[in-house]
């Protein structure tokens, strides 16, 4: 195996579908079997996806470590590689590199009521912690997820949201900005939700994800309901290359957020300048 | 000389006073980190403006700095050249005259620091005295004075706009014009040489290029900045390889997208930390839209450039339409 | 070790004789700047002024491979293709001639970001193994030079493996320190400095150059914490970045300075991954495919240049308490001298330790 930080690993897409009209969720296999089976990462961890000839790009690994028949990613159509990503099918040869930064701290979160909520394709860092706590439920208390996003047409992984809704063992609530006729849940952004639930801060973290203008009232909306920083968690974005804290773009402050995030506590970000 | 300079820079440190109510902030020259070297700088106080300067040193285009100002009321110092890029903006509508305050100061010509360190080390200067026809540098190993007209920028020698073609308040007395036509004589000398040794000084001289690029964003027509087709991934362009090819395709874009347009303010080449003469390549497409349209950039605000318009026949192009 | 004598007159056979066993990159004068050329022959070293560029290209040059790749397509089913790639030759064994004391000490900046932070990068590793500064020591400060406040000095032997100090004595030449065995090596065909040459040198260093325009050194060692007292005030930013033209020139040509970009540049079925100088100031730099920029104004890039360099390098390796931070910056000023509108770091810093304590 190579030292070589920059060299991805040569991967194969098994499988590929649509999530909404602009994510597309590809499904991806090592190719060197024994190094597929090797492959460790931890829940909220990325990876780097290599198309070669149009470059990389940073993505969750939004399959959990207990799942490992394929590392599974969803993607976004906004730029030059995802442009060119969503054109590829099942067989044709990418490259991966990873797993790269920090991950949510699960063992801490053990015996707490987890509250999940995200926006948009802000879902796919939480689908992973999810599955691998739905795949050790008897480690955790209650778990809800509140998920919205623009329009019914626009909220990802929709067969597993009535797959989750209808197991008993957790809370789904679903909400869209703009519904359609068919639409038979929640009208509204996901705080309003949030506060509407009252969700208890009792024994919790919340965990969240999406569009930075809701991750900025759901934090406000968390506060208000009790949460304290060390009790709500979330995850970052930034443009990224190397992925390794070298080339210097993601830093804010002192730390990059391709090696000390994504995942970051509120309070890890209070200590942060803040430039986000 | 030094009376009416001195004096000049009192009447405009007053003459920004009087409009500070009535802009965002204005942008002028303060001194720099040495005597050569002046710095834009912003005033937005009455101590801010008793920081002001104007004599040779004051190099910058400060039009440059008026991208990404929309929406702003901004007060601008300019000498006669500067004026020409704000022409031209306003001609391409990318400027408003409304929105600005222009404070228009006859020019006697700036310094050309690379003509100066071909002559003497100016990089421990400390003092330098620049009257109307001497440069006298105060270096650690003496005193040495240069005839200032060796030192002007080249620009400045055949300058036939030294007094601002469009101002607000036009402070000091207007300069007679020192150039005349311009000859281009720089750009016959060169296109005498052979395609061969033109070729070889082109390589040499592009092989230096970092790809900061300074001479864009110091132009102050060059106005997709960062939007620039340099950067574009799609089309992909230019490659991010350090090779010859990317780096001189980069200034022949640069050259043909201001033809017609460049004011040959210099600020490309004075930017360029490498030294080199980039702005030879836009001069000679400046002779050519001359000799085509008999058109010189940013000096009608009333005109239409040349290549913003066409008409159904052009007195010096040949109709070719015969072809089709 | 023993002093050794490089005489003017043996310069450019000196440089020959290493560029048989080196790629030697060594300052040469091109109009009005100064440029490392790989060494050829007929080529004159020039030795009498900084270069215009710092000494990084040696290690981290304009642009690298990071690797190759060739897509094939499957004889038996042509819808199918496979992609093969490859990582890059080792580098040659280089020396650098000509880098002033402020670069040598940017060697150390950039070990702590290749070398030191985390992952070890390879290919810099590879370039820093096998890469010798040969280093000329400053005789002046220049007005944009302030390498005494960054902890350096215009003699200083920190990331050097050979030093010339320049001497009158013995028709002109330089007094050549090794001081790593390597560098040593170098010299071992050079005669032994004379007594004159020796003495001059000494009575050189007893009275250092004067520090006239960069004045003495303040103390910075507050630096950090004031800049993040002013983090949040745009104001003092946008008035410090009024000036920037967001170009690449200060970054590019600072030793300390390691931001890359990684593209792919394909042609039909085969390219390259390169790395690439970038620059923070460029709003390009922190653009996400998605439209939004964390850094939108050239006065969130500044501040992020300046903080990297006087609050975040500190912050991430910090010295003893009391003694001077060590900064993302060896003071060689050319980021002073080669700016087109003449924005002064120093000025910044100076700003930031007064207005930070105010506020």
């Amino acid at each position: 195996m190579s030292l070589n930080p920059y060299l991805p690993s040569l991967a194969t897409i098994i499988e590929t579908f649509d999530e909404t009209p602009d994510v597309k969720t590809f499904r991806v296999v090592l190719k060197d079997e024994a190094a597929m089976r090797a492959f460790r990462f931890e829940p909220g961890q990325v990876a780097q996806l290599s198309v070669f000839g149009t470059g990389e790009s940073t993505f969750v690994i939004c399959s959990p470590p207990t799942r490992m028949d394929f590392l599974q990613f969803s993607v976004m159509r906004v730029g030059e590689l995802t442009h060119r990503l969503h054109t590829l099918k099942e067989g044709d040869p990418i490259g991966l590199r990873g797993p790269l930064g920090n991950h949510f701290d699960y063992e801490s979160m053990k015996g707490k009521d987890i509250v999940f909520i995200g926006g948009g394709l802000g879902l796919a860092p939480l689908r992973t912690l999810l599955l691998f706590m739905l795949d050790n439920r008897a480690d955790y208390g209650n778990i809800t997820l509140i998920y919205g996003g623009r329009t019914p047409e626009h909220l990802c992984f929709k067969g597993e949201l009535a797959e989750w809704a209808a197991r008993g063992d957790m809370r789904v609530e679903l909400t869209v900005d703009n519904p359609d006729k068919s639409w038979s849940h929640r009208v509204g952004v996901v705080p309003a939700v949030l506060t509407d639930l009252a969700v208890s801060p009792e024994n919790a973290v919340a965990v969240t994800c999406g569009p930075p203008i809701m991750i900025r009232f759901t934090i406000q909306a968390l506060e208000k309901l009790g949460f304290t920083d060390e009790q709500i968690v979330t995850t970052l974005e930034r443009r990224m290359k190397c992925g390794v804290g070298l080339c210097g773009r993601c830093n804010i402050g002192g730390k990059f957020v391709c090696v000390d995030g994504p995942v970051f506590t509120q309070a890890q970000l209070k200590e942060l300048p803040q430039e986000f | 000389m030094a009376a009416d300079a001195d004096d000049r820079v009192l009447q405009l440190r007053a003459a920004v006073k009087a409009e500070l109510a009535n802009v965002d902030f204005v942008l002028g020259y303060a001194k720099g980190f040495d005597p050569l070297h002046a710095t834009p700088v912003t005033v937005r106080t009455e101590a801010d403006a008793d920081r002001l300067i104007f004599d040779a040193t004051c190099v910058q285009n400060l039009a440059t700095s008026l991208y990404g100002l929309n929406g702003k009321r901004i007060g601008l110092v300019v000498k006669g050249c500067d004026s020409r890029s704000l022409i031209q903006l306003m001609q391409e509508k990318l400027l408003e005259r409304s929105q600005l305050v222009i404070f228009g100061l006859p020019c006697d010509g700036v310094l050309d620091l690379a003509k100066i360190r071909v002559k003497a080390d100016i990089a421990a200067i400390h003092g330098a005295e620049i009257s109307g026809d001497e440069v006298r540098l105060l270096l650690p190993e003496g005193t040495k004075t240069l005839p200032r007209r060796d030192v002007l920028a080249d620009k400045c020698l055949r300058c036939r706009y030294p007094n601002p073609l469009v101002a607000d308040h036009l402070i000091g007395q207007e300069r007679t014009p020192q150039g005349a036509e311009d000859t281009y004589a720089d750009l016959d000398g060169f296109e005498k040489l052979s395609p061969q040794e033109r070729f070889d000084f082109w390589k040499r001289q592009m092989s230096r290029c970092i790809r900061c690029y300074a001479c864009r964003n110091a132009c102050p027509l060059c106005v997709c900045k960062h939007v620039c087709l340099a950067d574009s991934r799609d089309p992909h362009w230019l490659s991010a390889e350090a090779t010859l090819q990317e780096k001189w395709l980069f200034q022949v874009m640069h050259a043909l997208h201001l033809a017609g347009r460049c004011t040959e303010c210099g600020e490309c080449q004075r930017s360029c930390p490498m030294g080199i003469p980039i702005l030879l390549l836009k001069r000679k497409m400046n002779r050519e839209l001359k000799e085509v349209f008999n058109y010189e950039a940013g000096v009608d605000p009333e005109a239409v450039p040349p290549l913003h318009t066409f008409l159904m026949e052009e007195d010096k192009i040949k109709d070719r339409g015969q072809l089709w | 070790m023993v002093a050794r004598f490089l005489a003017n007159s043996a310069l450019a056979d000196t440089a020959a004789a290493w560029a048989r066993d080196f790629r030697l990159l060594a300052p040469v004068r091109e109009g009005q700047a100064v440029v490392y050329r790989a060494w050829a022959k007929d080529m004159h070293p020039f030795l009498g002024r900084p270069p215009t560029c710092s000494a990084k290209e040696a290690l981290l040059p304009q642009t690298e491979n990071l690797l190759t790749y060739t897509y094939r397509k499957d004889q038996a089913d042509l819808t199918r293709t496979e992609v093969f790639v490859a990582e890059p030759l080792p580098p040659e064994p280089t020396l650098l001639l000509g880098a002033r004391p402020c670069d040598a000490r940017g060697r150390k900046l950039l070990d702590r970001v290749f070398l030191e932070r985390g992952v070890e990068d390879p290919l810099y590793a590879a370039k820093r193994r096998n890469t010798l500064f040969v280093t000329v020591a400053c005789e002046r400060m220049e007005n944009t030079c302030f390498c005494h406040w960054t902890g350096g000095g215009p003699t200083s032997e920190e990331g050097s493996d050979v030093l010339l100090f320049a001497v009158g004595a013995d028709g002109g030449g330089y007094v050549a320190k090794a001081l790593t065995p390597e560098g040593e090596r170098l010299l071992d065909k050079l005669p032994e400095a004379s007594r004159a040459a020796q003495e001059e040198l000494a009575a050189k260093l007893a009275s250092p150059p004067s520090q006239a325009v960069p004045g003495p050194a303040p103390d910075l060692s507050a630096a950090p914490e004031r800049f993040l007292k002013l983090f949040g005030n745009m104001d003092f930013w946008m008035d410090e970045s009024a000036r920037c033209l967001s170009c690449g020139v200060c970054t590019y040509l600072c030793p300390a300075c390691s931001c890359f970009n990684i593209t792919d540049e394909n042609s039909g079925m085969k390219g390259k991954r390169l790395r690439t100088w970038d620059t923070c100031m460029s709003a390009l730099y922190t653009l996400e495919g998605s439209g939004h920029n964390p850094r939108v104004s050239r006065a969130h890039r500044l501040r992020n240049r300046v903080g990297h360099k006087f609050c975040y390098h500190p912050q991430e390796f910090p010295k003893d308490a009391g003694a001077q931070p060590e900064f993302s910056c060896t003071g060689c000023g050319r980021c002073i001298k080669s700016c087109p509108v003449s924005v002064d770091i120093r000025r910044v810093v100076l700003d930031l330790m007064e207005k930070g304590d105010a506020s």
